[in-house]
């Protein structure tokens, strides 16, 4: 364990650890009550120092406030959840790592349910990708079928079926009122009923995903903000890399 | 005065071009109906209700489809809605849901003497266009006694999921300063073949768009205008399956702007091109008559493709989206263009290269209400940055004279913005409206400046696109993909089921008194 692991840490803002957290939120209350029910709503937070630095009436009944305040809660680094971060592989690297492949992995995205948003699919899969990084499209060994927006679940299995997909990429952006875990569940819970789930690297993402959801969901990976084409390459080819050797006939 | 130095020669090639390919695609649609439309007709015919059972079938959906089974409505569904009305000698709303019993006797259709009831139909539906007709006077008569707001106007969403709390939020938005205030519908509306009845309070992402819900907000709006001395205009959607019964809803119900676009739901919700394309057709026509303003979706092709890049398939597209609207009767000033800031902000420069593009579109088209839709693409959940990305789109929208200025928030690509996150938007857009009002004529461009340059040549590149169009016809070149990486074919895609060849005897009312004009 590295020394950084047994420390303690806090938010911080002027300097190091010292609890300070900035807050907004709206009172469903008149200016004149907010002032002092935000106070109580923060010490009730147990948070102290507090500074309400602006405050601003939205209608009759609701005020809008901004608040500094500081925080004595802290957290061992020792004691956070073990992230997985696999080192991350250049483009390069993975292609030239990959180029004696004899099948391409055959991989379909899809933004499945209602959702019609294709933004997040299409920066990972597209050939062109996003800020500069190159979609999934553009790796030879990776076989791509982009299915769009608003894949009925039902038509997913029969597609997944029938093309013998390795890997199902689900893009989910809309989560207005939990949607996404609604279908996301029902979805997973089709997989293994129809018994494709064991042959499926199954993953998720968007902007609301984390990997701790996709796993609670029964996912293999989730990936949410930030994520680029490149990470996802990573995780897909660490995954074959490793079925490789103890199951062959996973590729 | 910020002036790109455009050749006119090349704009009206460009209005040319446009017009032939929209010509081109009329010649296909002109020989189709589409169910959709028989159910518009009969909701100008004041058909409302659903069936009395818990499915809740619209009664426009259960005529249409009663005639679509006996292969009637190729013969346009307005003389047989006169024919049986006469012959059950009650109101519609209790004769149609006797479809559903199958021991109620039904006169033998196909024998009727089509030409006896045109003469009814054409005198119910000169009624009703009267009607719509003086609900867009009522429009006019309320904007002239309030001082209409300066533009660009400020263009603010609601959407969760609950009419009621819609109109909170709404009322809130209009008292900070929005002056439209666009319903989101719930995801996926677009793809139901029937428009949901009553006022709703569920939905995905918004709810649903339904004729009760249009009058609720209507009538919510009208009441916090009257006490602000100032007219809130609202927004819904006329896209989808149901493009032309909604656009029918919203002539009733006095909605201001709908969202209309002649390819959006080709595109994006892979509807059938020739349904879309003769949906919308008649949908505008109506929106003609109701004095409501279009807003086109090329937007939304930024959200796929890059702008830096593809900005030359946005003007084309609102070359053609203008021209489908004026074979439609719309006028200039009810057609709001789409486009939008949504270049990459880590561009060197990009701020002369979005109010090229801005006035770019501003300058072809001079006399439409053109709207300008804030950044999405680029917002990464960073909200002090989305909120600084915001303030430059918005002193880009006012310095390029825009007319519809959707209202930028914080919290895009995070949530349904919360009520003070509005706030903060329209605040930021008010702020800099007025810090910034005359920036459009303080300046003067230079010759061979960035925006000359970038303008010049999306111009040149729209030109040789639309040459390509033209040459290759426009669903032949939808096919190919080139709008927005997108490929549709003709038979493809949902709704086809819906299109119907007319025959000799196909009769629509509305299109003859509205094209007799």
């Amino acid at each position: 364990m590295s020394v950084l692991a047994s420390i303690n840490i806090r938010p911080s803002g002027d300097r190091a650890n010292d609890g300070q957290v900035q807050l907004s939120f709206t009172l469903p209350v008149g200016l004149e009550m907010a002032h002092t029910a935000a106070f109580e709503i923060c010490k009730k937070m147990n948070l102290f120092d507090i500074q309400i630095v602006h405050i601003q009436t939205l209608s009759n009944s609701n005020t809008y406030l901004q608040v500094y305040a500081k925080t004595n809660f802290e957290i061992k680094i020792s004691s956070l959840p073990n992230v997985q971060r696999p080192i991350l592989l250049d483009r390069d690297e993975i292609i030239t790592l990959n180029q004696y492949r004899k099948e391409p992995i055959k991989i379909i995205g899809a933004c499945t349910g209602t959702d019609a948003h294709t933004v997040g699919l299409d920066a990972i899969l597209n050939k062109k990708g996003y800020k500069g990084e190159k979609g999934l499209e553009s790796y030879p060994f990776l076989s791509i079928i982009n299915l769009g927006s608003q894949i009925k679940n039902i038509d997913l299995i029969r597609i997944v079926e029938k093309e013998k997909a390795q890997v199902l990429l689900i893009s989910q952006v809309i989560t207005h009122q939990n949607i996404h875990l609604h279908n996301l569940t029902e979805l997973m819970d089709m997989l293994e009923a129809t018994n494709l789930r064991k042959s499926l690297l199954c993953i998720i993402g968007g902007p609301r995903i984390t990997h701790q959801l996709a796993l609670e969901l029964g996912f293999d990976a989730g990936f949410g903000l930030g994520t680029t084409a490149l990470n996802v390459v990573n995780f897909i080819c660490s995954y074959f890399d490793m079925h490789s050797i103890s199951n062959d006939s996973k590729i | 005065m910020l002036k790109i130095n455009l050749n006119p020669e090349k704009i009206k090639l460009c209005n040319e071009l446009a017009k032939k390919i929209a010509q081109h695609t009329f010649e296909l649609i002109k020989p189709n109906t589409t169910i959709g439309i028989e159910r518009a007709i009969l909701r100008l015919f004041n058909v409302n209700g659903t069936t009395n059972d818990e499915l809740k079938i619209p009664l426009v959906n259960v005529l249409t489809d009663f005639l679509q089974r006996q292969d009637l409505l190729k013969n346009g569904a307005a003389n047989y809605f006169v024919y049986l009305n006469q012959y059950f000698d009650q109101p519609p709303e209790i004769w149609i849901r006797y479809l559903a019993y199958p021991e109620v006797a039904f006169p033998d259709l196909s024998y009727i003497n089509l030409n006896e009831c045109r003469r009814v139909a054409i005198r119910l539906a000169s009624k009703s266009l009267e009607e719509i007709k003086q609900v867009k006077n009522k429009r006019t008569y309320l904007i002239n006694k309030f001082t209409e707001q300066p533009t660009p106007w400020l263009y603010v969403i609601v959407a969760t999921g609950n009419i009621y709390e819609d109109m909170e939020q709404a009322e809130i938005a209009v008292r900070q300063g929005a002056e439209i205030i666009a319903v989101i519908r719930s995801t996926a509306q677009s793809l139901l073949d029937y428009v949901p009845d009553g006022s709703t309070i569920e939905g995905v992402a918004g709810t649903y768009a339904t004729q009760e819900n249009f009058r609720l907000m209507r009538n919510k709006l009208d009441e916090i205008g009257t006490e602000l001395q100032r007219y809130i205009r609202l927004t819904n959607y006329a896209s989808g399956l149901c493009m032309a019964e909604m656009a029918v809803l919203g002539a009733i119900e006095r909605l201001d702007m709908m969202l209309s676009d002649s390819m959006y739901g080709i595109l994006f919700r892979d509807i059938n091109m020739i349904r879309t394309f003769t949906d919308q057709h008649f949908a505008r026509m109506i929106q003609a008559k109701a004095g409501i303003i279009i807003n086109t979706g090329e937007d939304n092709y930024l959200t796929t493709s890059e702008q830096s890049e593809e900005m030359h398939t946005v003007l084309a597209s609102q070359f053609i989206n203008h021209e489908f609207a004026i074979l439609s009767g719309l006028q200039d000033e009810q057609i709001g263009l789409g486009h939008a800031f949504e270049l990459d902000p880590g561009i060197e420069n990009g701020l002369f290269i979005s109010i090229a593009d801005a006035l770019l579109c501003r300058q072809c088209f001079p006399n439409c209400p053109l709207k300008y839709m804030p950044p999405t693409k680029h917002v990464d959940g960073n909200i002090f940055k989305a909120h600084l990305m915001d303030a430059l789109f918005n002193l880009t929208s006012v310095g390029t004279k825009q007319h519809i200025h959707l209202v930028g928030i914080l919290s895009e690509a995070i949530h349904t913005p919360f009520m003070h996150e509005r706030f903060l938007a329209i605040q930021n857009t008010k702020y800099i409206f007025n810090y910034a009002k005359d920036f459009f004529g303080e300046f003067n461009l230079i010759d061979n400046g960035i925006v000359q340059k970038r303008a010049e040549e999306t111009l040149n590149k729209t030109v040789l696109l639309l040459e390509k169009i033209q040459e290759t016809g426009l669903p032949e070149f939808i096919g190919l993909g080139s709008f927005a990486g997108i490929k549709r074919n003709l038979t493809g895609g949902k709704g086809y089921e819906g299109v119907i060849r007319k025959s000799e005897f196909y009769f629509n009312p509305f299109e003859e008194l509205i094209l007799s004009e």
